[in-house]
């Protein structure tokens, strides 16, 4: 159970703001859909909270999530580096 | 669902609920009164003596201005409203206004009562530099509290949505009581998890995007969604304010039926001079926000936001924290609120009693001690909080008129302190039975106290038709009778009911103890 607690303190909101951040770079009208996704933070962090209480162990919870959160942020670096993901100020 | 993440979903729902409700108590006691915080100023504030003469909002902030050179830097104007009939101008926390007479006077707030419970709902009585913050953590726990709440409840959802089993079983008992208002108040609570979140935790939680997500191009893309206006720099040239009713006039042009509140100036007698107004505008939405930036020195209207020309996120944002102030719907909204408010406390303090319930060991006289630490720190800390906001009632009417902030302030802290105290020095049912009768008491001196210190009869407030005083004494008469009652009953239970529970007064009897060793 503290495996999968401090699974769901830790990495959690890494965990949500990678999905809010990958949905907002994906939008064609940045300007108008940033705020609100934003909000909806708030809803897609409790969900990974939630979530990580789903695995049947604290080990799996840590590895499938924080790996998810390593490959996600590489990729986005990636993708931002060779512009197929922008931020249009 | 398999029974073994049923069971996890329990565990987790129990301590966050335990980590977080001593704190939601809290913010949803001081919440719901702070719902008629408007209300209550006028409650708190005596009428003046003299009726004072209408004053000119721009002949005030020339008067100030005059005499007090630091004030062009920047400061609030706070126009008259239903509640608060006084026009004041306010900078660096100094308050001025215009006496009886017509001349420029500096004072000190009178009371500071709606205030304090405002604070107190929003820090918990925590310092006010950390408490907000603690407070945003705690509702994001309480966002995990309800969504594992929810998956634990679900499967049997309607078969106990009505379900009220009153009877021996006190544990059943409280358990459908915590369900039934859990469940149905559930998109209440929802809203309050999100927006009190949102309020206390949305400045914090941009960072991560700001730096992870959008290379610190975020404020660029959501700021103007977010700010009004960015500060204006001063130029150094100098320039007369344009006066107030052109500003005024010049709004209500562009935005008909806008009533304005509030004004905040930036370098006032500057050519950048920047005035800020804040109202409302009835446009038949959730949000009836409307605010404008003008130019001090030319009287340019720079930008308009009213809910008309919200942008998608402006109108998201907004209309959550409408939702979050009762800020619509009058009234009827406002007692609505106030009734699942009140709810919501019990709610957590009915949490709390569960959890002891669940640990209950049945067949022993000698309950666990953490069963009995968490009966007294339940009591301490709801109780405390009942008795403190009272006690801050009390102490507006019968205190020291030249000192009200800080006896408020001091004096909610010692009845807070001295019930905890309180609570962990006797054993629970007897802690739980006074600290609920001096709650009553406390409560039920509300509407004297109010009679005695301002001479106003209450029955002749009900003839007059004051609204404020007639609903303040009514509440505090239904509230001290619902606390008389538990206090009843909470000792009834100490002296009669079981003895196999942390709640009894019945002392381990020799016969009891021959019994447990036989067994």
């Amino acid at each position: 159970m503290w495996g999968k607690s401090t699974a769901a303190v830790f990495l959690g909101m890494p965990l949500a703001a990678l999905v809010v951040g990958f949905i907002a770079l994906l939008s064609t009208d940045q300007k108008t859909t940033t705020l609100p996704l934003l909000l909806m933070f708030f809803l897609a962090w409790v969900g990974a909270m939630t979530c990580a209480f789903l695995f049947k162990t604290g080990v799996r919870a840590w590895l499938w999530m924080g790996g998810a959160i390593i490959v996600g942020f590489t990729l986005l670096h990636f993708l931002k580096a060779y512009g197929l993901l922008r931020i249009t100020v | 669902m398999k029974s073994s993440t049923l069971r996890t979903y329990i565990a987790v729902h129990t301590w966050v609920g335990l980590v977080a409700g001593f704190c939601l108590f809290i913010a949803f006691y001081a919440g719901a009164v702070t719902i008629f915080h408007e209300a209550l100023h006028a409650w708190e504030t005596p009428p003046p003596k003299t009726a004072r003469p209408a004053a000119e909002p721009q002949a005030l902030i020339d008067a100030v201005l005059a005499t007090q050179p630091k004030a062009r830097e920047s400061f609030y104007l706070r126009l008259p409203s239903e509640y608060e009939p006084e026009l004041i101008l306010e900078f660096d926390e100094r308050h001025f206004r215009f006496d009886a007479a017509g001349k420029l006077e500096e004072f000190k707030q009178h009371s500071q009562l709606s205030e304090f419970i405002y604070r107190l709902h929003y820090t918990a009585g925590l310092p006010r530099s950390w408490g907000l913050y603690t407070l945003g953590v705690i509702c994001v726990l309480y966002g995990v509290a309800l969504a594992s709440g929810v998956i634990v409840y679900a499967p049997t959802f309607f078969k106990d949505l009505f379900a009220l089993r009153i009877g021996k079983n006190i544990k059943r008992m409280w358990q459908d009581a915590h369900n039934a208002i859990g469940i149905l108040s559930l998109p209440f609570h929802l809203m309050y998890a999100w927006s009190s979140a949102i309020l206390a935790l949305g400045v914090v939680l941009l960072a991560p995007f700001q730096y992870l997500i959008f290379d610190g191009k975020l404020l660029q893309l959501v700021g103007p969604d977010i700010y009004l206006a960015a500060p204006a720099k001063a130029s150094g040239v100098a320039a007369p304010l344009v006066p107030l009713p052109q500003l005024m006039a010049t709004m209500r042009r562009e935005a008909p039926g806008i009533e304005v509140g509030s004004l905040f100036y930036r370098h006032a007698g500057d050519a950048n001079a920047q005035v800020e107004a804040y109202g409302k505008i009835d446009q038949n939405t959730v949000a009836s926000m409307a605010a404008a930036v003008l130019n001090g020195s030319t009287g340019k209207l720079e930008r308009l936001m009213m809910p008309e020309n919200f942008s998608a996120g402006t109108r998201f944002l907004r209309s959550l924290q409408a939702l979050h102030f009762g800020g619509f719907g009058q009234a009827a909204v406002q007692w609505m609120y106030f009734i699942l408010g009140m709810a919501g406390a019990f709610l957590f303090y009915s949490g709390n009693l569960l959890w002891i319930e669940a640990r209950r060991k049945r067949q022993s006289l000698v309950q666990p001690r953490s069963g009995k630490l968490m009966a007294q720190g339940t009591l301490g800390v709801c109780l405390g909080c009942v008795a403190g906001v009272s006690a801050v009632f009390l102490i507006n009417k019968l205190g020291p008129a030249d000192a009200l902030p800080l006896w408020e302030e001091r004096g909610y802290y010692a009845v807070f302190l001295l019930c905890v105290a309180w609570a962990f020095a006797r054993p629970p049912a007897r802690a739980a039975h006074e600290l609920l009768m001096l709650c009553a008491g406390l409560t039920l001196a509300i509407p004297l106290a109010h009679w005695a210190g301002s001479g106003v009869n209450p029955l002749l407030a009900l003839v007059e038709g004051d609204g404020v005083v007639v609903g303040v004494a009514l509440v505090a008469l239904t509230f001290a009778a619902l606390y008389r009652k538990m206090a009843r009953a909470v000792l009834r239970r100490g002296l009669h009911g079981d003895p196999h529970s942390v709640w009894s007064l019945r002392a381990p009897t020799a016969a009891a103890g021959e019994a447990r060793q036989a067994a």
